[in-house]
């Protein structure tokens, strides 16, 4: 348990990113931890603990279904980009950056996660099961999308 | 925004906000929101299905019916009710320690399976309910409206229960795609 405590961040990123609505994003939290409690017995120590818990915070986002509803706090628009360095500004920064990904596919937001959090080709085609080739061609791809949508 | 910016703002994202008995609360399956609303549903509908073959039974002379008749009354709603179990087994117990592309494909084959058996189950019961209501009953052209009607209604019933998978299957279809370069 310590070890989901220590990565929770992960989790809680995995759920804003997949779900639209406050409530929504409780009920993924809670299923990534009930999967994770589950899935622990079979952890091999030698993989990297936050690839393992974005490989099955990722599946269970996936896996689980729950029909989209309009969320009251999404915004077609998306917010003025500012440059100040306070908590409003990380805010609004991270309130923008969720917006993009929300405007992507399930696949795309998967892999997009995964290459902003610094993990390399292999460790994406390890988790999302594709080639390295291939993940690499796709994150191209999500960078014009991303870059287009912010713009 | 540039892709370092993206970098740092997704990874100084995220709350850190829970207690560990809180996280641990959140490993028993009494206390998952979802599954509890699951499984309020399931008892629902476990209770409307007992409460339906009570009232066919008391409300249209059950007595007086064949006994194959009544047998395939209660078995159609036991098999209506282990589906819908077993449909609430395969969304609890999915197998999330593989590959995006792995898991996708895994959950595709017993969704599938699982609707054509919701379909199946439906059409048993509705069949087996029609079939006890119309059994030894002397047809006249109302009766036979009648009966069209129910049997109108039972495919409905079948391929909305059949129909309930589909959406997650093609969502599912859908990553496949999205992974595999397809879409």
């Amino acid at each position: 348990m310590a070890l989901v405590d220590e990565h929770q961040n992960i989790i809680h990123k995995v759920s804003r990113m997949y779900r639209n609505t406050i409530e929504d994003q409780e009920d993924l939290f809670q299923d990534i931890v009930l999967q994770l409690w589950k899935a622990y017995p079979n952890f091999r120590a030698e993989s990297k603990i936050s690839a393992w818990l974005y490989r099955i915070a990722l599946n269970t986002a996936m896996a689980v279904f729950r029909q989209n509803k309009p969320s009251l706090e999404f915004n077609e628009e998306l917010p003025e980009l500012t440059s100040d360095n306070s908590l409003e500004a990380k805010s609004e920064n991270e309130e923008r950056l969720y917006t993009a990904l929300h405007k992507l596919s399930l696949a795309e937001r998967a892999i997009m996660a995964l290459y902003l959090e610094d993990y390399s080709y292999a460790e994406i085609a390890d988790i999302v099961g594709i080639s390295e080739n291939y993940v690499g061609v796709r994150i191209n791809r999500v960078k014009s999308r991303l870059k287009k949508i912010l713009t | 925004m540039g892709i370092d910016e993206l970098k740092n703002t997704w990874k100084s994202a995220g709350e850190s906000h829970r207690t560990s008995s809180e996280l641990k609360l959140m490993t028993e399956l009494k206390h998952n929101g979802r599954l509890k609303r699951i499984r309020r549903r399931l008892l629902i509908e476990s209770m409307l299905v007992l409460a339906f073959l009570t009232l066919f039974y008391t409300g249209l002379d059950g007595a007086d019916k064949p006994l194959w008749t009544i047998v395939t009354l209660i078995l159609s709603g036991v098999v209506y009710i282990i589906n819908r179990l077993s449909g609430y087994h395969t969304t609890q117990n999915i197998k999330p320690d593989t590959t995006v592309y792995q898991m996708s494909q895994d959950l595709i084959k017993q969704l599938e399976r699982l609707s054509v058996s919701s379909g199946m189950s439906a059409l048993f019961f509705g069949a087996a309910i029609i079939l006890f209501m119309t059994i030894e009953i002397e047809f006249n052209t109302q009766k036979y409206t009648m009966l069209a009607g129910l049997i109108v209604s039972l495919f409905a019933f079948s391929f909305l229960s059949y129909n309930i998978w589909r959406k997650q299957i093609s969502r599912l279809q859908q990553i496949i795609h999205q992974l595999s370069g397809d879409s």
